[in-house]
């Protein structure tokens, strides 16, 4: 076999060509294409925005967590005077014939996140309040008629320190027991 | 004026896999239209058999079809489908033994020409198959398709001496087997 040989062998093969192929095979290929599940493989935002977004996505799901967290502690179970009945913390009544619990919580269905470690008090006393008050001063204080035993009053956040503070100085200003009504005041 | 206007390829390969990589099925459609025959001819030459070549092309596209999202565009889309129907094919050969090479379908007789051409044509179909699958293959993709050195070497994932090397010594088995025919 020579050079010669060869390539006439290349150039028959050359000649042979290309061969169709049945019509059948790209309606069955496409057939089962489409009967794959749909997905799509690309990445429709470029590279360069991935890290960005995932930071701002990251930046959003905690900023979420947090103001849900600050939500659950500054919620009460309702608007209803007697939701501490429910089973939340009860005020204990002190010495001095009141009682102080910063950041109890009514009870009932909202959470009782502000009453359980110091550090969840800390940060929600500001924001929710539980103060045992003789009821004819508080009604005063709060301008409204309290029924039941418990009472929970939603004030302006402006408003809650000043209320605070006037329903404690009631509070001290008397020693009567007789009738006193558990007001949970929280900041809105 | 032409009889007929030819096809125009209004978008590379890679932009119609860039578009299948989005789930867009009319764009895969548009590249099996385009490689299907050079696909059909490459997996009829190494399998000899119509029936397997269908089942490997068909077998290949699919098979490309879930992998598009992995092409990567590191080598031409049609090397990339040579490579995935070219390793059906072995499959199939492997699968099937080669007692079944020898068979000569109607794909292989010319449309017209004199007698002799068509005996000369069958000749070398019978000598390709009966060629190892590395040197068949080589013949295939160097001289039917006329792909350069290059990328056969990419489709068979060997350096391109390599493909050189096999190409002149099966085109020199070749010239041997038809020569010792017919003497």
């Amino acid at each position: 076999v020579n050079d010669e040989d060869t390539e006439e062998i290349g150039r028959r093969l050359r000649e042979m060509g290309i061969v169709s192929a049945p019509d059948h095979v790209r309606r069955e290929v496409m057939r089962r294409v489409r009967a794959e599940p749909r997905r799509t493989f690309g990445r429709r935002l470029g590279s360069a925005w991935r890290p960005a977004l995932t930071a701002a996505a990251a930046a959003v799901v905690l900023g979420g967590a947090v103001v849900g967290l600050a939500q659950l502690g500054a919620g009460d179970g309702g608007a209803g005077g007697d939701a501490a009945s429910g089973g939340g913390a009860v005020a204990r009544e002190s010495a001095g014939g009141a009682s102080e619990q910063p950041g109890a919580t009514s009870g009932g269905a909202a959470p009782n996140l502000d009453a359980g470690a110091d550090g969840g008090q800390q940060l929600f006393r500001d924001k929710a309040m539980t103060l045992t008050v003789p009821r004819l001063a508080a009604e005063r204080i709060l301008a409204r008629r309290l029924v039941g035993d418990t009472v929970v009053i939603r004030v302006p956040r402006a408003r809650f320190q000043a209320l605070t503070a006037s329903l404690r100085d009631a509070r001290r200003a008397t020693t009567a027991k007789a009738d006193d009504v558990r007001v949970r005041l929280v900041a809105r | 004026m032409p009889a007929y206007d030819p096809p125009v390829r209004s978008e590379p390969d890679e932009a119609l896999v860039r578009r299948a990589r989005r789930g867009d099925d009319r764009a895969f459609e548009e590249l099996v239209l385009r490689h299907q025959d050079r696909l059909y001819t490459l997996a009829l030459r190494v399998t000899g058999s119509e029936a397997d070549a269908v089942d490997c092309v068909q077998e290949g596209l699919v098979a490309a079809w879930r992998a598009i999202g992995r092409f990567r565009g590191e080598s031409k889309v049609s090397t990339w489908l040579y490579r995935i129907v070219l390793r059906k094919a072995y499959d199939a050969v492997e699968a099937r033994g080669r007692r079944h090479l020898h068979s000569v379908d109607a794909a292989e007789l010319p449309l017209a020409g004199p007698s002799e051409r068509v005996d000369e044509r069958l000749d070398l179909v019978a000598a390709l198959a009966a060629l190892e699958p590395p040197f068949r293959t080589v013949a295939v993709l160097c001289d039917v398709l006329g792909l350069g050195a290059e990328e056969a070497a990419a489709v068979m994932n060997v350096a391109p001496g390599t493909v050189k090397s096999r190409l002149f010594r099966a085109r020199a088995r070749l010239a041997e087997r038809l020569q010792e025919e017919n003497a």
